[in-house]
């Protein structure tokens, strides 16, 4: 919708039909018509049409009229604004088999996603300018998805010394943290939050005892022993994050609990926010979905850390995004290219990949079986990141850049791994028929996914109704 | 009934009929064994592949010795440290050896699923010989077939046993094995080495040896490990024969059940020597039995229903 640097000759592929993605952005105005404004930061709306013109959302009326260009008729789906996953792993610098920077813009492109923050333990970290800047030089050559860094909180991730954080935040860092690494000293630990907090960044915490994990490869519980797997207890998680919440206390720095897996852990963080700690949190699809029994055929799509626990974790988690107490949802994309990832359980290494069944995925959970409403599940998955890291967006916004994502609930799809823009496969809902396709995202005024064919004169989508 | 299976992978997915159905089989090879010629032509042609990646003596050669008895051709390889320390994947290594043409697969692996990572993967039927701290199948069956050789009613049968549970693929075989056929199955073994929640198989748990040892028929000692000292989960070798050692004394007191021990035994550590080389010490008994279960399971994966005596 730019009409920037892919002009309509881009647009044409080598088979010479048209691509969807180059063939919107070739458009310099459309009307989407007939889209069902879910927009919780926003005015409350019913049905309306957006114009965008030259990558602006320009008006956001019902009924409105082509000035020039194409229009489309989207049968009443969803419009909803960009969503941020605040979670994500990019391969990219050192393990691009498993993912790229690109890869990873794409995968959450197709997942409705605008705009991620990408975790600091890449083979080679970021922990310094440079890295930060090689994210950014290889997202301006992605799909346009935006991507925001998230700087160590300790150099190399050792836990040691603190990480140049005011250099990190000048450069683009919207956070710090020692995610997949958690500091083991309490005293680091502090440090790095007083020092975050001087330098206005979010604490994003992997909370966990390391020790009380030892060679855990699963959830401690009946399927662990019936399975003969290492348990990795409830316990390690909640002690982590109960320290992590008594130096939230101490420093009063901005604490983000990451990918909250038990019951325990809830309450803990239910009785932080009643004594009005600045502490959010965020928990995974595959935690408001699975549960440890998911292991019994010893498949290591099902393998992360912190590891899925039982029924009742899982139903508490739910009740908190629910009602908010769990801020947002964040799938801690975690890409492991199957040479390393398939193979003995117990060898393989932690993480599923998620971005493009994240949404649906979640409206299953929390929409269709714990009959949340809509607007709530966009607030937790577009409104609410951007809250905790203090970006802007988040809404629709007349006379700013087209941010959103467009959604039928109607289509149903089948989950396939195989077709996925992630370059890794370690998928834990293969096969899953999930409600809700993303027909097209728009980041920043770029289509940077594109289910449908951009519209000639007045046209409908194909087969799309809301 | 007709068996099948292709794979030996857990007792836990097995049904009570078929682990019956697997010690009667067995037992027609028992006698097999006991004849001059202790041969029988059942799997004249097939090909056995003993793959054992952890160090094993008794297991080995007795899946070696039971594809014999069966005309099998065999061969085998033992590697220790893992498929990944040695550079090759252990699914790259179990296709190179099926491409050699290759019917079953008995695989032995530290790694808990290695069995069903396999079993999912190549078309040769796949044994499991111990994996991890998941199952030990072929070990549990020749247990139970030794315990109803001498108590043909499994049902409220008292067994205990006494040890590593944690750790103990022998273990978890053998709880699944019993509690199918209505034993009564009691763990004993220090609280560090007792797995999470494992009441919910059906069993009941008590820390007090004396306890676990009234009024049981059987009593089964777990081999422990000098390396759970060192992870924590113990203090010492000796506090652990004083409170969980079968002792001779003990097992008078108890009524003497019948002694088991999946092997290989630490004397003076879990059993004692004179209750190991005692007279109700079933040991060399399981291990006899154990060729003779090997063989039935072979037999029944591979597909065999009717058993040809001659050789």
């Amino acid at each position: 919708m730019m009409g920037g640097p892919e002009g309509s000759e881009a647009a044409m592929n080598r088979s010479g039909s048209m691509d969807p993605v180059a063939g919107w952005n070739a458009l310099d105005s459309v009307v989407l018509r007939n889209l069902r404004v879910v927009d919780p930061a926003g005015e409350s709306r019913g049905t309306s049409d957006l114009r965008v013109r030259h990558g602006i959302l320009e008006a956001m009326a019902s009924e409105l009229p082509a000035v020039e260009g194409a229009s489309i008729d989207f049968g009443g789906a969803v419009v909803m604004p960009g969503l941020f996953d605040m979670h994500v792993h990019f391969r990219e610098p050192g393990d691009e088999d498993s993912e790229t920077i690109a890869s990873g813009a794409l995968a959450a492109a197709r997942g409705g996603f605008t705009e991620v923050a990408c975790m600091p333990n890449s083979p080679v970290r970021i922990d310094g300018r440079s890295v930060i800047e090689l994210i950014h030089a290889r997202a301006r050559d992605a799909c346009g998805t935006r991507i925001h860094p998230v700087g160590a909180m300790t150099r190399n991730l050792d836990g040691k010394e603190l990480t140049e954080m005011a250099e990190l935040k000048q450069a683009g860092a919207v956070a710090v943290s020692d995610d997949g690494h958690p500091v083991e000293s309490s005293a680091v630990m502090r440090r790095g939050m007083e020092y975050a907090r001087m330098c206005g960044l979010p604490v994003l915490s992997h909370s966990e005892e390391r020790s009380l994990r030892g060679q855990g490869v699963m959830h401690e519980g009946y399927w662990s022993t019936v399975l003969g797997l290492r348990g990795i207890p409830a316990a390690c998680e909640e002690i982590g994050v109960a320290r992590d919440l008594a130096l939230c206390e101490l420093t009063g720095a901005k604490l983000h609990l990451c990918h909250l897996s038990t019951r325990g852990s809830v309450a803990l963080l239910q009785r932080a926010k009643e004594r009005g700690l600045p502490v959010t949190a965020e928990v995974t699809p595959h935690h408001l979905t699975l549960d440890h029994s998911h292991l019994r055929t010893y498949d290591s799509s099902f393998k992360m850390n912190p590891p899925l626990r039982t029924e009742e974790d899982v139903a508490a988690l739910r009740a908190a995004v629910k009602i908010g107490l769990i801020d947002t949802i964040a799938s801690d994309h975690a890409p492991h290219a199957a040479v390393r990832k398939d193979g003995e359980l117990d060898l393989a290494p932690f993480g599923a990949i998620g971005l493009e069944t994240s949404f649906g995925v979640s409206y299953r959970a929390l929409v269709e079986e714990e009959g949340m409403r809509l607007d709530d599940l966009v607030e937790r998955m577009a409104v609410a990141p951007r809250r905790i890291l203090g970006l802007p967006g988040g809404r629709l916004e007349p006379g700013k850049p087209a941010d959103f994502a467009i959604l039928d609930l109607a289509w149903q799809w089948t989950v396939d791994p195989t077709a996925f823009a992630s370059l890794s496969r370690n998928c834990p809902f293969s096969g899953w028929t999930l409600k809700g396709k993303i027909l097209l995202t728009v980041a920043g005024g770029t289509v940077t996914h594109a289910a449908v064919a951009p519209p000639a004169e007045g046209a409908r989508v194909p087969g799309g109704r809301g | 009934m007709i068996f099948r299976r292709r794979h030996l992978l857990g007792l836990e997915e097995l049904s009570r009929e078929e682990i019956l159905h697997i010690l009667d089989t067995a037992r027609t090879f028992r006698e097999v064994l006991d004849r001059p010629v202790k041969k029988v032509p059942s799997l004249r042609g097939v090909t056995v592949c003993n793959a054992f990646y952890e160090a094993s003596t008794r297991t080995r050669l007795s899946f070696e010795l039971a594809a014999k008895r069966l005309s099998a051709d065999t061969l085998s390889f033992s590697t220790t440290g893992s498929s990944v320390a040695k550079g090759e994947t252990l699914l790259d290594t179990i296709r190179n050896i099926e491409a050699m043409r290759v019917d079953m697969v008995v695989i032995r692996h530290s790694s808990s699923g290695a069995a069903h990572y396999l079993a999912k993967r190549i078309k040769a039927r796949v044994i499991n010989a111990g994996d991890g701290f998941h199952e030990h199948p072929t070990q549990g069956l020749l247990d139970l077939y030794t315990i109803r050789e001498r108590f043909p009613e499994l049902n409220g049968l008292r067994v205990t046993i006494v040890g590593d549970i944690a750790h103990s693929r022998v273990a978890r075989s053998n709880i699944w094995a019993l509690v199918k056929c209505g034993a009564r199955v009691t763990l004993c073994g220090p609280s560090t080495l007792m797995p999470a929640e494992i009441e919910r198989t059906g069993v009941r748990v008590t820390n007090r040896l004396e306890e676990a040892l009234e009024e049981v028929q059987v009593v089964m000692a777990l081999r422990v490990q000098r390396e759970r000292m060192e992870g924590g989960y113990l203090p010492s070798m000796r506090e652990y024969a004083r409170t969980f050692g079968l002792r001779s004394e003990l097992l008078q007191k108890a009524g003497r059940p019948l002694v088991m021990h999946p092997g290989p035994m630490n004397r003076g550590v879990e059993i004692d020597p004179e209750v190991a080389d005692g007279p109700d010490s079933m040991i060399l008994d399981q291990v006899q039995n154990g060729v003779a279960v090997r063989m039935a399971v072979l037999f029944l994966t591979w597909g065999g229903s009717e058993i040809e005596m001659g050789a």
